[in-house]
């Protein structure tokens, strides 16, 4: 088990590496084709080409290397790593320390994600296992049904709905009959609100939950089918457990396996859906922080957001990889 | 098949509490329903880049310095300047010269007092080239603006420094005595007091130029209103009327204004009674006029947009082919069908909200004509057989432009191209006079005087501007008008200027953009009324219901 983990962090290393040298020959690739974000500073205004070099020192894309079409500005790349040895990840275009920056976006980001992930978890699994257990009745059809309505509504059109219908109309509702203040009047309100990170973020939390919900609940329907129908469950049954015991230990661990993979693949794809949820409820979150940056070419967020979100990534799959073991005594004593 | 059942009252009952929760919340909180008349007034905002004034380029951070600072003078409703700090106009013999007298006793919120050094060192820290602020190329006039700036750089990009720059402090600023400040020019310039009223000639403290990083995040004001706590990026900013100040104190007591970032706009939380006044996008406006009618105010600004022509190239080197392009644009339905009627047709190089405005100066060469545009197109020596290249950054301004190339298309008989390019890539090449063919282009003011829109944009000889325009009786008449005894004087030379200007037509005017803002019911509307300058709302003037 131990050299298994260590095998995978090293594996996990070197991906790293290649996913941020990538990235920055893509960025600088960028200015290269592009130009200098350092004349957008001025927009429309004319300024002196020295008003534009103290700019671009500023901005720290002075190197000459970003005006020579293909360069991979290995210098540019070898600064950036020894300054993340020390810790210092540098400043955005504005001046400020991108780890300022990142540390204020990832509070919100963070409990939208457990609010989704609860969502999943809660939600789609359990109504993927009742609807198996359920199997042909009319709370197995709504399940199916519902499934295929949530894949077919687009993203941005729920959250602009739920934003007016919920967050406008709702909410005014709330507000007049409870008050401002009232927890009712919270949620169902159209932006997040920094007094009340929690309350405001669980209607988006649920949304973008919703996302990607059809999947885990399908799935976790389709395994549970085909474990409940498992040569290890007739012989449970057989040797007269409870009901209770051979659905849970039995059937629902076994179950979970290719679910949990699920999970951690839909929360890495949902970090698309925070870039849309975030803007419209205006939560400045990572994905928003990422969206402005990546539009305004800001290159040390752009590849500390990335840098930190691979490793996010990683850590994902290494836990799902870990779980596995957990779940399935056949994978741990391999 | 119990147990399952159990599972799904669990699920319900959890639901119920969650529920029962909320309601018992909202009990709690239900006395003060509906307005939130507490003296405050809630804003929306974007993320500003900046509250230094020295740096602030953006509407957003103006907002802010206008409210936590203040400067020597303003702009008032007609754009004219009024004292803030400074005790009556700007006097000079020379128009080269001049001498602003300031009132006793104004300070920083911090207790230091401002005199005349205070504006010394905070000018000398805007301009000095090293400090790459935004608003140093304000004081470009100034005597000694050029030795303050980074030497040319050697070898372009490359490894070794530019040269530093030559002085640390602006020659042509002085400090008289503590109330008397001295301004000398480069050049005389009867129009230099029009732009001491921009946020980059506010003062900043001690305090702050010694900790600017600190000072950008708790500004250190001499405003109408203090800062409460500090900027929360991203998120919010607070501000609270400060007793202290000596100016004109306004009414409203705490202005909060929530940051709203990405694309999200503050327009469903004023629909949830959550902002009192607020802008609708392009998509509300048309169901946000219908709904609040009156409380809905549209008000001129100073943005102009236009069609700009590459007069550099062969094909637009040619008067004529610029005029049948212009003619061929029918404005009022471009307007109509793109933006939903809500802006207004230019008709002059010059916006209506700024002084020395003058009615219809682009004339015939703006009037709808297909028919003469047609003709005049076909008497040049234009090649009909290529498509034109209609060049614009990505972005709205994609859809802007090709509407206009429909109709340049379907009024001229010309095909056309559409050029994207990201927004630093065309600027550079417009720059480098290196688009071959006509772009979407708009200028917002840097100061009320209608040189803002000529000198800056077309003069310069054919290097110094977009365009490659160059107009010999057009730069003799601004330099005239620079070098006149008084503004009067010189506006009327600057209108002259802009009536040669419209003959040649290095660009086509096409719209000059209008807000509309919706008042809510917490604010008198009668109260309100938007500085067409400054693009801010007047806070003296705002009254809460």
């Amino acid at each position: 088990m131990g050299r298994y983990v260590i095998r995978r962090l090293l594996q996990a290393v070197l991906t790293l590496f290649f996913v941020l040298f990538l990235l920055h020959y893509l960025l600088s690739l960028a200015i290269q084709v592009n130009g200098n974000p350092a004349r957008t500073f001025f927009g429309d205004k004319p300024a002196t080409p020295e008003q534009i070099a103290a700019v671009e020192a500023k901005f720290g894309t002075d190197d000459p290397c970003l005006d020579r079409l293909g360069d991979p500005c290995l210098g540019m790349f070898q600064q950036r790593m020894a300054d993340w040895m020390t810790l210092d990840f540098g400043t955005n275009f504005d001046g400020y320390a991108v780890t300022d920056e990142i540390v204020r976006a990832v509070p919100p980001t963070l409990i939208l994600f457990a609010i989704s992930t609860s969502v999943w978890v809660l939600f789609g699994v359990t109504t993927g296992v009742l609807a198996a257990m359920k199997r042909g009745r009319f709370f197995d059809y709504l399940v199916r049904a519902g499934t295929t309505f949530t894949v077919a509504v687009p993203t941005f059109l729920l959250l602009v709905i739920t934003q007016q219908l919920v967050g406008v109309s709702l909410g005014n509702w709330a507000r007049d009959t409870f008050g401002r203040e009232s927890v009712l009047g919270i949620v169902f309100q159209p932006s997040y609100d920094d007094r009340y990170p929690f309350l405001s973020l669980l209607v988006p939390g649920i949304l973008l939950g919703a996302f990607g919900i059809a999947g885990i609940t399908r799935l976790s329907r389709t395994s549970m089918l085909e474990n409940l129908r498992a040569d290890f469950v007739r012989t449970a049954k057989a040797k007269g457990l409870t009901s209770r015991r051979v659905t849970i230990v039995h059937t629902l661990r076994n179950s979970l396996i290719p679910v949990i993979t699920l999970v951690g693949f839909t929360l890495a794809d949902a970090l698309g859906g925070t870039v849309i949820t975030e803007g419209i409820y205006s939560i400045p979150g990572m994905g928003g922080l990422a969206y402005n940056a990546t539009r305004e070419n800001d290159l040390p967020v752009v590849i500390a957001i990335v840098a930190i979100l691979s490793v996010c990534f990683m850590v994902v799959t290494l836990l799902i990889d870990l779980l596995y073991a957990v779940l399935d005594p056949r994978i741990r004593y391999e | 098949m119990r147990n399952n059942r159990r599972v799904i009252t669990a699920i319900s009952a959890l639901a119920l509490t969650g529920v029962g929760l909320a309601a018992c919340g909202g009990g709690d909180g239900g006395s003060g329903s509906g307005s939130g008349s507490d003296g405050t007034l809630r804003l929306g905002l974007g993320e500003p880049q900046n509250l230094i004034p020295a740096n602030i380029q953006e509407t957003e951070g103006g907002e802010i310095a206008d409210r936590l600072y203040a400067g020597l003078y303003t702009y008032d409703m007609e754009g004219n300047l009024a004292p803030v700090l400074a005790d009556g106009v700007p006097t000079t013999e020379d128009n080269k010269v001049w001498t602003i007298k300031l009132q006793e006793g104004f300070t920083f919120q911090n207790g230091e007092e401002i005199t005349a050094e205070t504006f010394v060192k905070s000018w000398n820290y805007t301009v000095y080239g090293e400090n790459a602020n935004y608003g140093a190329g304000f004081f470009k006039q100034i005597d000694g603006w050029a030795e303050m700036q980074l030497g040319e750089d050697p070898d372009g990009d490359g490894p070794e420094e530019a040269a530093k720059p030559e002085a640390t402090e602006l020659s042509g600023v002085k400090a008289v005595d503590p109330l008397t400040l001295e301004v000398t020019l480069a050049e005389p310039w009867v129009g230099f007091p029009v732009t001491l009223g921009y946020t980059a000639f506010m003062p900043m403290a001690d305090e702050c130029l010694a900790d600017i990083d600190a000072c950008n995040e708790t500004p250190i004001g001499n405003g109408p209103y203090k800062i409460d706590g500090k900027w929360n990026h991203n998120s919010s900013i607070h501000m609270e009327k400060w007793a202290d100040y000596k100016g004109t104190q306004p009414s409203i007591e705490r202005i909060e204004y929530k940051i709203y970032t990405g694309d999200a706009t503050a327009w469903p939380d004023f629909e949830a009674g959550k902002i009192d006044i607020a802008a609708p996008g392009a998509e509300e406006y048309e169901v946000a006029k219908a709904e609040y009618g009156d409380a809905m105010r549209e008000e001129e600004t100073g943005q102009t947009w236009g069609l700009g022509f590459p007069v550099y190239d062969e094909k637009f080197s040619d008067p004529n082919v610029r005029k049948a392009f212009s003619m061929a644009i029918d404005r009022q339905g471009y307007i109509d069908g793109l933006f939903q009627g809500r802006y207004t047709v230019a008709n002059s190089y010059t916006p209506a909200v700024i002084p020395g405005y003058l009615e219809g100066t682009c004339g015939e060469a703006c009037t709808f004509d297909p028919e003469a545009a047609k003709q005049l197109l076909a008497d040049t020596d234009f090649p009909m057989d290529q498509p034109v290249e209609l060049w614009v950054n990505s972005g709205p301004g994609e859809d802007y432009l090709k509407v206009l190339g429909d109709q340049l298309a379907a009024n001229l008989g010309i095909t056309y191209e559409l050029k994207t390019l990201e927004w630093p890539d065309f600027l550079g090449k417009k720059d480098g006079h290196e688009l071959t063919g006509p772009f979407l282009t708009g200028w917002s003011p840097d100061y009320p005087l209608n040189q803002n829109y000529l000198e800056p944009l077309y003069g310069n000889g054919p290097d110094g501007n977009d365009f490659g325009f160059h107009g010999e009786e057009f730069e003799q008449l601004l330099a005239e008008g620079n070098r006149a005894e008084t503004l009067s004087d010189a506006m009327t030379k600057y209108q002259e200027a802009e009536k040669v200007l419209a003959a040649d037509l290095p660009v086509a005017p096409i719209w000059v953009t209008r807000t509309a803002t919706v008042i809510g019911e917490n604010v008198d509307p009668d109260s309100f009324q938007r500085n067409p300058i400054l693009g801010t709302i007047d806070i003296n003037s705002l009254k809460l219901l």
